[in-house]
């Protein structure tokens, strides 16, 4: 994905409006300025770009880890990471799809790492083993919910492809895996979904 | 598809606003600690340069794949295979590579852009930490502040002061190091710690003798209490500035009331171990930290657990937590044992948890060291491998801080197991004297 093949990569604009339309609904060149203003120094154009993706960062990260507090965390990362890297950043390439890449990936690793915890084998205990901590906050959305029953790779997927409107070919280069992989688990995703939204 | 497309996008979520709120102040820190930097050495790098991610010569390992090297990366290469020589947990990440491949991103990252290692600390709390060469307090926003020469150090109970030690003198001081008051005693001090109810009483030891002084620093209400007390941070019960354990020279666990001098409740050594009772009733008036009439030293003593290494009180004063060097025993607010945990090795660092029902140890077993997550009662999990040195769980309970000797990092350990690494510690401190350990997480503003 480059900012100059941008407009080529934008899907025909979805039925009334959307707070998270993509990037190219936007100028460009106006993230791109945002971007050099920042390099030089410009807290007012961090806040301006902070405004502008902290929505779809957060919303990316809690579809993917269904956790406010992982969520919060994930996206604040993921903006500290923008910070650090801003001054190799190639104005060229835009800013938004680059923060997700990170936000998603984060989500994916944390995800899986709430299922890989394990116990360690102590001598002469007896308790049962306590519970995992719950989600750290209801959903009321049963498309948001039934989400929550998939893979954190199918989660990703449909957050790019429905949230951020990726393509899979760009999926597959976000995620790094082979877009047949991306295709594959897009259609398993919205089996689920779609048997949600048919009840 | 439409639909569900919309549903994803415009479902309003829980906390989304607030977490903004907490962040932009992280963000925006880091931003200005980038210019700090820049400033110092004299560079911004280079505008427009490519991010490098999978570039020629770049080392960002995509998953599974191991890139060209160059010179700088090679560095990189060797902290990641320290990481794995250490025996860094697979379980935190699906393969212990992209841990690696994580910290070793944020390693590059640091070499290129000198930003700040402590941006990137938690919101909500500043952290205390002791070199050989002093006490810092270390702040959410990135800056640090050198307290004093303190050997030792506590914070207060809404962290607006630190008691310190420095050879034979106790020293309170503000969050930005100004000498509040200062006690000098004819023998060395340590294991200072300041009550936890006003912070009206700061409490160390002085040898082997356990001691008093209000929390004002009156030279007249600095008192002895107890003799033959072992070098154990006292822990004072939440919400008091009377009630206080310690463990004594002899293997036993007292807790006293300062202002009378009487003990409330003591272990003992060589007594059978008490059957528990029916019910545990809380004793006494949380708010003021009194006990109920006749509830304690009449009970049959428990034995107290071996060679106690760390004592502390669950945050709703219900629950004493005695670390030992062979596992972790739990008490009643009135002396009773409840539970001992065995653990896999040496248990030496305890951190307890705002929730009171798990607690972080360091144990080590055949020169490894682990950081084990204790659930209270019982169920135990790892955390971490590697030799950590001082560990705290911020107040809010989400994050626990771990200072990672080996690698001179400290690493915050989020929800799900999220890690975040803060790199070159002692030089971020300027601490000559040796890797900063975690003494203390205190208080959101």
């Amino acid at each position: 994905m480059t900012g100059d093949g941008q407009a080529a990569l934008v899907p025909a604009a979805p039925a009334g409006p959307s707070l998270l339309a993509r990037a190219g609904a936007r100028s460009g060149r106006d993230e791109r300025r945002l971007v050099r203003e920042v390099q030089r120094g410009s807290t007012e154009a961090l806040e301006e770009l902070f405004r502008r993706e902290w929505p779809r960062a957060y919303r990316a990260a809690y579809l993917v880890v269904h956790d406010a507090a992982a969520a919060e965390d994930i996206a604040q990362e993921a903006f500290l990471a923008a910070v650090r890297a801003i001054d190799r950043f190639d104005r060229r390439r835009p800013f938004g799809p680059w923060m997700h890449r990170i936000v998603v990936n984060r989500a994916i690793d944390v995800t899986r790492a709430r299922s890989l915890r394990r116990e360690v084998d102590a001598a002469a205990v007896e308790s049962a083993a306590a519970p995992p901590d719950p989600p750290s906050a209801p959903l009321s959305s049963d498309v948001v919910v039934a989400l929550g029953d998939l893979s954190p790779e199918q989660r990703a997927v449909v957050v790019l492809r429905f949230v951020f409107e990726y393509t899979p070919g760009e999926i597959a280069r976000a995620l790094d895996m082979p877009r047949g992989t991306v295709n594959s688990r897009l259609r398993r995703a919205l089996d689920r979904l779609g048997e949600v939204m048919e009840r | 598809m439409t639909t569900i497309a919309e549903r994803l996008r415009e479902q309003p979520l829980p906390g989304e606003a607030e977490a903004a709120a907490r962040s932009w102040p992280v963000v925006e820190a880091a931003l200005a600690g980038r210019e700090s930097a820049a400033g110092r050495s004299g560079r911004h790098g280079a505008p427009g340069s490519a991010v490098r991610h999978g570039a020629p010569g770049s080392a960002v390992r995509h998953r599974g794949r191991a890139s060209v090297l160059g010179p700088r990366r090679a560095v990189r290469l060797a902290l990641v295979c320290a990481l794995a020589g250490a025996g860094l947990v697979a379980a935190l990440t699906p393969a212990g590579a992209e841990v690696g491949d994580w910290i070793g991103d944020r390693f590059a990252e640091r070499q290129d852009q000198g930003a700040p290692a402590f941006v990137g600390l938690p919101p909500g709390g500043s952290v205390l930490a002791i070199s050989g060469s002093g006490a810092y307090a270390v702040h959410a926003d990135g800056s640090s502040r050198r307290l004093g020469s303190f050997s030792d150090a506590g914070w207060s109970p809404r962290g607006l002061h630190v008691v310190g030690v420095d050879g034979r003198r106790v020293i309170a001081v503000n969050p930005v190091g100004t000498v509040k008051w200062t006690i000098a005693r004819p023998g060395r001090v340590h294991h200072p710690a300041w009550s936890l109810g006003e912070g009206y009483a700061v409490t160390y030891l002085e040898g082997d003798v356990l001691r008093v002084v209000a929390g004002d620093g009156t030279p007249a209400t600095d008192r002895a209490l107890r003799g033959r007390a072992a070098p154990v941070t006292p822990a004072w019960r939440p919400g008091s500035d009377r009630i206080l354990t310690y463990a004594t020279a002899a293997g036993a666990i007292e807790t006293i009331d300062v202002v009378t001098g009487a003990t409330v409740w003591r272990t003992s050594p060589a007594a059978a171990r008490a059957a528990p009772a029916a019910g545990d009733p809380a004793a006494g008036d949380p708010a003021t930290g009194d006990l109920a009439a006749g509830d304690h030293a009449t009970r049959d003593p428990a034995p107290a657990p071996t060679a106690v290494r760390e004592l502390a009180w669950t945050r709703d004063g219900r629950r004493v937590v005695a670390l030992s060097s062979d596992g972790v025993t739990i008490l009643s607010a009135t002396g009773r044992t409840l539970v001992t945990i065995p653990l896999p090795g040496v248990s030496r660092e305890l951190a307890v948890h705002p929730s009171g029902r798990r607690a972080a140890i360091v144990v080590t077993r055949g020169g490894q060291a682990r950081v084990l997550d204790v659930r209270l009662p019982g169920g135990t999990w790892q955390l971490f491998q590697g030799d950590v040195h001082g560990l705290a769980w911020s107040q809010d309970g989400r994050h626990l801080l771990l200072a990672w000797r080996a690698t001179g990092q400290w690493l915050v350990i989020g929800p799900g197991g999220r890690m975040r690494a803060l790199h070159d510690v002692s030089r971020e401190l300027g601490a000559a004297g040796g890797f900063p350990r975690v003494a203390g997480w205190c208080c959101p503003g």
